[in-house]
């Protein structure tokens, strides 16, 4: 839907851009013709501006495009990880995210600008590919925070009854206590090989 | 007593209307802008990956509000100057 509604508006403004160079003396002369201008130049092109922008928005928040630099590939790989204590590969293989959104779900923050935010690292991310020389090993900018695990696991009953989450959810939803000191797996590009693969039929 | 002619405002250079070849000229220009921005952006639609994403971007939408951004001062400015 969005990818026809997208095509269609950058289409269009290109069309009606095109015709509107040629046309533009007579046009420039009356009033209807100033009106068309104003489509041409302003309404078609900033509808294609919304649609295009709309469009890179929501694709950029997929799994496969995250993964499409070699950088990211352990990463990937990672999600495929033959070994329960990977919670990246926990979360993609028992669906606790949904697939093709698995990066965007535990790398977004929920807050007010947290796409935003998530959206401006990505397209950094992107230009040191290109334009730039990655250095690894990566890492957050900041400590991962509660509040990513808790809006998916804060009411969950698999949360709230485990023995060892019992009298520490002040501590972990006030982020003092973080969940990654006992989950700490990461993505454990270190080990991969030695756990092995899931390989779905 | 009348006004003297030389007691008549002169219209400053910075109120001067604009020639309409000048106008279809800065038109141009914006169509060009919105006709690139446009196609990078189209380009991305069609084939969208990291390359394009930052195209897209970086150039795409950058061309687009750059035309439209030109369109717009120039019809600020006829307003304020008024037609030729």
């Amino acid at each position: 839907m969005l990818h026809g509604v997208a095509l269609t508006t950058a289409l269009a403004a290109i069309v009606v851009a095109f015709a509107l160079y040629f046309a533009a003396p007579k046009l420039a002369g009356s009033v209807a013709g100033k009106l068309a201008l104003l489509l041409g130049v302003v309404v078609t092109p900033g509808l294609a501006a919304v649609g295009g922008t709309s469009y890179a928005y929501t694709e950029s928040s997929s799994t496969e495009f995250c993964v499409s630099c070699h950088e990211m590939e352990p990463h990937g790989r990672s999600l495929f990880a033959d070994d329960p204590t990977v919670l990246p590969a926990v979360h993609y293989q028992k669906r606790l995210v949904d697939r093709d959104h698995a990066c965007f779900a535990c790398h977004t923050d929920y807050a007010m600008f947290g796409n935003l935010k998530a959206k401006a690292n990505g397209l950094r991310h992107v230009w040191v590919h290109y334009f730039g020389e990655p250095e690894g090993p990566f890492e957050l900018y900041a400590p991962y925070p509660n509040a990513n695990c808790l809006h998916c696991h804060d009411d969950a009953r698999s949360y709230l009854e485990s023995q060892g989450h019992q009298g520490q959810f002040d501590a972990l939803r006030a982020n003092e206590l973080s969940c990654l000191k006992c989950h700490a797996s990461g993505h454990a590009h270190d080990r991969l090989e030695e756990v092995g693969f899931w390989a779905p039929e | 007593m009348g006004a003297r002619v030389d007691d008549a405002p002169t219209p400053t250079l910075a109120l001067a209307p604009e020639p309409i070849e000048r106008e279809v000229a800065t038109i141009r220009t914006a169509l060009v802008c919105v006709l690139a921005g446009a196609f990078v952006e189209l380009m991305g639609i069609v084939w969208f990956s990291p390359g394009t994403f930052i195209a897209m971007a970086c150039v795409g939408l950058p061309l687009t509000l750059l035309g439209i951004g030109i369109f717009v001062r120039m019809v600020w400015r006829h307003i304020r100057r008024g037609p030729m």
